[in-house]
């Protein structure tokens, strides 16, 4: 049985941007020390980039290995944008706690990293699209065909934002006063956030589905 | 199952007649990606009108030789 397999590749590449996010979340290795400062700053965020980047990769070669049946450039930027928009919504999910204290965020010391955080992350993610970007050179990445899908995810997660702020919406409405109290201004502000990246990886979520959906009717010819 | 549209085209026919054009040839020249190429001739997309002309042009050939419409039954 075949061990080096595109599939296998990219379940690999998959574990390590996993091992990656795993690390920058846990944030321990930050504390780790050298003779040259602090070197490991970036090793979870490195780890992660470097692990969506081969996945990414090797999702755009395709299971087939026909260069026909490549993933269209902006299939492989949707791709990329659910990958970073899962990261940051497992970011915002796991730092739940550190919003909830009444206390304003610039005297929240666990509210600033879970910003560095996101702002890493936002960061990682505009340098690789970037990168990616200027891999195509000057080609035509989208057409009209790329903006009739991308209108179609759009709307999926546009009813996603609006599913997402009714739930809110209901829970403030709903919910019993004295569990409410407990509710503090910047728990309310991440609430909000996370419904607009719900709507975004909803959309790029789609985006994966339709290019995904249209590569395999290509295949199947 | 791929969706089909009432639209047809005759581009795998012309790009062969045209000295075995690539899709990616044809693809830059219309200014759209080799995957919609493949989705037309497959006829999983039906294109714009511009989009039509461009093709039609690139393939030296009339729009109607290139593209014919089914009306539905």
């Amino acid at each position: 049985m075949p061990i080096n397999t595109p599939r296998n590749r990219f379940v690999l590449s998959l574990i390590v941007a996993g091992v990656g996010l795993a690390l920058f979340l846990s944030g321990s290795y930050r504390n780790w020390t050298s003779g040259w400062g602090q070197p490991w700053e970036f090793l979870g965020v490195l780890v992660f980039v470097a692990g969506v980047w081969y996945s990414v990769d090797s999702v755009k070669k395709g299971a087939s290995g026909d260069p026909e049946n490549e993933l269209p450039p902006q299939g492989w930027l949707a791709w990329l944008g659910l990958i970073f928009s899962s990261a940051c919504l497992v970011t915002l999910w796991l730092s739940w706690s550190a919003f909830s204290p009444h206390t304003p965020v610039w005297n929240n010391a666990d509210a600033g990293q879970v910003g560095r955080n996101l702002g890493l992350l936002f960061v990682s993610w505009a340098i690789l699209s970037a990168v990616l970007r200027r891999r195509w050179g000057s080609a035509v990445i989208y057409d009209e065909r790329d903006i009739q899908i991308a209108f179609r995810a759009c709307n999926m997660g546009r009813i996603a934002i609006t599913a997402s702020v009714i739930a809110i919406a209901l829970m403030l409405a709903l919910a019993p006063s004295s569990w409410l109290a407990s509710f503090s201004f910047p728990l309310l502000a991440q609430a909000l956030m996370t419904t607009l990246l719900i709507g975004h990886w909803v959309d790029c979520l789609m985006l994966v589905r339709f290019y995904s959906h249209d590569r395999q009717s290509a295949e199947d010819g | 199952m791929p969706a089909r549209h009432s639209i047809t085209n005759q581009i795998r026919r012309y790009r062969f007649e045209q000295g075995e054009m690539t899709q990616q040839a044809l693809a830059n020249t219309c200014g759209v990606t080799r995957q919609t190429i493949i989705a037309l001739e497959a006829n999983r997309y039906a294109p714009s009108l511009e989009l039509a002309f461009r093709v039609a042009n690139a393939l030296q050939v009339p729009i109607t030789e290139v593209f014919q419409w089914t009306p539905p039954d």
